[in-house]
């Protein structure tokens, strides 16, 4: 067969088809039936999605003093696909990361080997260290050590407000206090962006993808006030160190709005140094601890007992010279008195008088106002963790209830509960509901949300509160069993508290006593209400009272935040000496 | 003749046809430059975003880490330990200095009215 020019051109032409049509059909192949596969393969090797990390909110007291805040630092990690020295790498980078080159190289050299893309380095690398790496990398003409940025919570006042402004866990969320109760506010949210990257590990911006901005966390303002804590956890840390109670515990509240203005616990912890803390040192008091309240519960049946009209001023209530046989058992007063007012009942604190008043009003309606003076239930504040307390509903109470629980027996509260039910005498029969935060605001400082004063309920009528004041005023005197509670220049009312401390294992630890006072200044316009509870102090007994423990704690609270509020004195001081005559006398008698 | 032969047998130019195929190809080739060069121009426009933003980060996180050093230097506890050891003293601020919406009552008697004072409190403590 020969062949002719046509034929040879036709078989070129068709070989030539052939070989483009088997391209053709390659790359048909490739882009359509392998698209998927490939488009994978190439988004792994240079396509991520990078987070962008929202900021955590502030923290801050009511005055703007900043309380947590986020310090910016990176995690150093080394991409093993771009490292081809890893010597020459761990040399320019050791110092900066603050590693041994030896290690660091080992780290990187096994990054490499593996071709692992990930490989975390160091956490938390200062920011500025970040920077001065990236530039030596870039200056020496190597890649592979890259950051991802985040930050770290510090708090510029170390363990003050500890128990209240909570820690983060390792992954950044909040496992206590506000941090905790607030996470979904301070959190944010983190956005991404879909990038790509060219053969050196540089973003290839114009094929930039989906994109979505970070939504920072709001900012959340207390209703603290760090002047008036700091002297609150100043007097609590003097008297802990003096007198070595297992714990302490002392809560300011302005009782006409209910915002807390201080909270402190002993002992506390370092929130930047997490690992030194028991967790015994973790607990805020105030709100997950409870104890029998003691003397200062005698308020509740006091108040009850007026305003159900059950007795009045002038009602004298027999208080048996001391020794009430009720239920087969001897009930005593520390003083045997006689025929008695309610005012006097409170002032000389005296449990038969108390009992006496609950008998009068029946179980039914003594347990209604307990529970109306908030006890056996959660008061609601923002912080994580509060316990209801324990009280019993009548039909569980045994004979003697109704005599053990108006002298603060046979019942558990919380700190911050009796502090709201001295806040209902202070705010004329008002029961506020307690808030720690004031508000929210977004991160250019725009107020989100703003938290208002709540009332809960009246518990008691004005003339009811002011009838209960007045006594309280008189428990701060030389007649009452709280003169060491007692300010220059000032009325404080309030009213003391001696229980003895509450076995867990069933029954009282013997000799050992948890004091308390709790009261108002100035007792005509009260401006705060102040409790100081000392759990066990390591003191003779014979001194283990509130009237002399927590109550000369509470004058000096008071006084210097007197002076920080700038609260105009009214009274003329009493003289020392009478004051100290008075003590002396009293030493003896208070419970 | 061969001379004759040659001159018919030559093309004559069609000027016309040339200038249109030269217009085309450096239409394509002007459209090919302009969009290689607008690739570029892209491409380093992303660059000096890239840098851009890696500065704005990087202003951002020291402006960050100077405000959160600030703080914690002119902290309360900070301040504290500065007045403990002496590093800083309060002076205290003289009465005349203090103006006073409402000024306080004035001691009659005894002289004891006055602000509250940790220093002055005569109780004795347990």
């Amino acid at each position: 067969m020969r062949w002719n020019a046509h034929s040879r051109i036709i078989i070129a032409a068709a070989t030539i088809g052939l070989i483009f049509t088997g391209f053709s059909a390659r790359l048909i192949h490739l882009g359509v039936n392998q698209h998927a596969e490939y488009s994978a393969l190439a988004a792994s090797k240079n396509s991520i999605r990078q987070t962008l990390r929202a900021k955590r909110g502030l923290i801050s007291d009511r005055n703007g003093e900043i309380l947590a805040e986020n310090m910016p630092v990176a995690t150093a990690f080394a991409d093993g696909t771009h490292i081809e020295n890893p010597e020459a790498v761990a040399r320019v980078a050791a110092p900066f990361l603050e590693m041994d080159p030896e290690v660091l190289r080992k780290k990187i050299a096994g990054a490499v080997e593996r071709q692992d893309r990930y490989v975390v380095l160091r956490h938390e690398v200062p920011a500025e260290f970040t920077f001065e790496l990236t530039r030596a990398m870039e200056k020496a003409g190597l890649r592979g050590i890259y950051f991802n940025a985040d930050s770290v919570r510090v708090h510029p006042n170390g363990s003050m407000l500890c128990h209240v402004v909570g820690f983060l866990n390792h992954e950044r969320r909040g496992v206590q206090g506000i941090e905790l109760s607030m996470e979904e506010y301070l959190r944010g949210q983190d956005g991404f962006r879909h990038i790509e990257r060219d053969r050196k590990g540089r973003e290839i911006v114009v094929y930039r993808g989906q994109e979505r901005e970070p939504r920072d966390g709001l900012n959340v303002q207390l209703t603290i006030d760090m002047g008036l804590q700091a002297i609150v956890e100043e007097e609590l840390d003097n008297a802990f160190k003096e007198l070595k109670p297992d714990n302490a515990v002392a809560v300011m509240v302005n009782p006409k709005t209910g915002e807390v203005l201080a909270m402190a616990t002993r002992p506390a912890f370092e929130p930047d140094a997490l690992g030194d803390a028991t967790p015994e040192q973790m607990k805020n008091r105030a709100i997950i601890d409870m104890v029998e309240p003691g003397s200062t519960f005698k308020i509740v049946v006091a108040a009850a007992a007026l305003n159900e009209g059950i007795v009045d001023t002038e009602t004298l209530i027999n208080c048996e010279g001391g020794r009430f046989a009720y239920g087969g058992r001897i009930l005593r007063d520390h003083h045997g008195y006689g025929m008695m007012t309610v005012h006097n009942i409170l002032m000389k604190s005296s449990n038969i008088g108390s009992a006496k008043l609950a008998l009068k009003m029946g179980d039914e309606t003594f347990y209604e106002y307990v529970k109306r003076f908030g006890f056996g239930e959660r008061t609601g504040i923002e912080l994580p963790g509060e316990i209801a307390g324990l009280v019993h509903p009548p039909a569980r109470w045994d004979k003697l209830t109704i005599t053990r629980m108006p002298m603060g027996h046979a019942v558990a509260v919380t700190p911050l509960q009796i502090v709201m039910a001295m806040s209902v005498i202070a705010n004329g029969g008002k029961l506020m509901a307690p808030h720690i935060i004031k508000s929210l605001s977004d991160s250019s400082g725009k107020v989100i949300q703003e938290f208002k004063p709540t009332v809960v309920r009246e518990v008691v009528n004005p003339q009811t509160a002011a009838i209960v004041s007045r006594a309280l005023v008189d428990v701060v005197s030389p007649k009452g069993t709280a003169i060491l509670a007692k300010v220059d220049g000032f009325q404080v009312a309030g009213k003391t508290g001696t229980a003895e401390k509450v076995n867990p294992a069933g029954g009282y630890y013997d000799g050992k006593y948890v004091v308390s006072f709790v009261g108002y200044m100035p007792a005509e316009d009260p401006a705060f209400v102040c409790l100081v509870l000392v759990d066990n102090p390591s003191i003779p007994s014979h001194l283990n009272y509130g009237g002399l423990v927590s109550a000369p704690i509470f004058s000096r609270i008071a006084e210097r935040a007197a002076r920080y509020l700038d609260i105009q004195p009214v009274m003329r001081a009493e003289p020392v000496t009478e004051v100290a005559a008075n003590q002396s006398e009293r030493s003896t008698t208070t419970r | 003749m061969n001379a004759t032969r040659r001159t018919k047998s030559i093309n004559p130019l069609q000027l016309s046809r040339i200038a249109f195929y030269l217009l085309v190809a450096v239409t394509a080739g002007g459209a090919g430059i302009c969009y290689v060069s607008l690739k570029n121009t892209q491409h380093t426009l992303g660059q000096r975003v890239r840098e851009t933003e890696r500065q704005l980060r990087e202003y951002r996180a020291r402006n960050q880490d100077y405000a959160t050093r600030i703080t914690s230097l002119s902290s309360r506890m900070a301040l504290q330990r500065k007045l403990e050891s002496g590093f800083i003293a309060m002076i205290p601020v003289q009465a005349t200095s203090i103006a006073r919406l409402t000024p306080p009552e004035v001691a009659t008697d005894d002289g004891v009215l006055r602000t509250a004072s940790t220093s002055t409190n005569p109780l004795p403590r347990p």
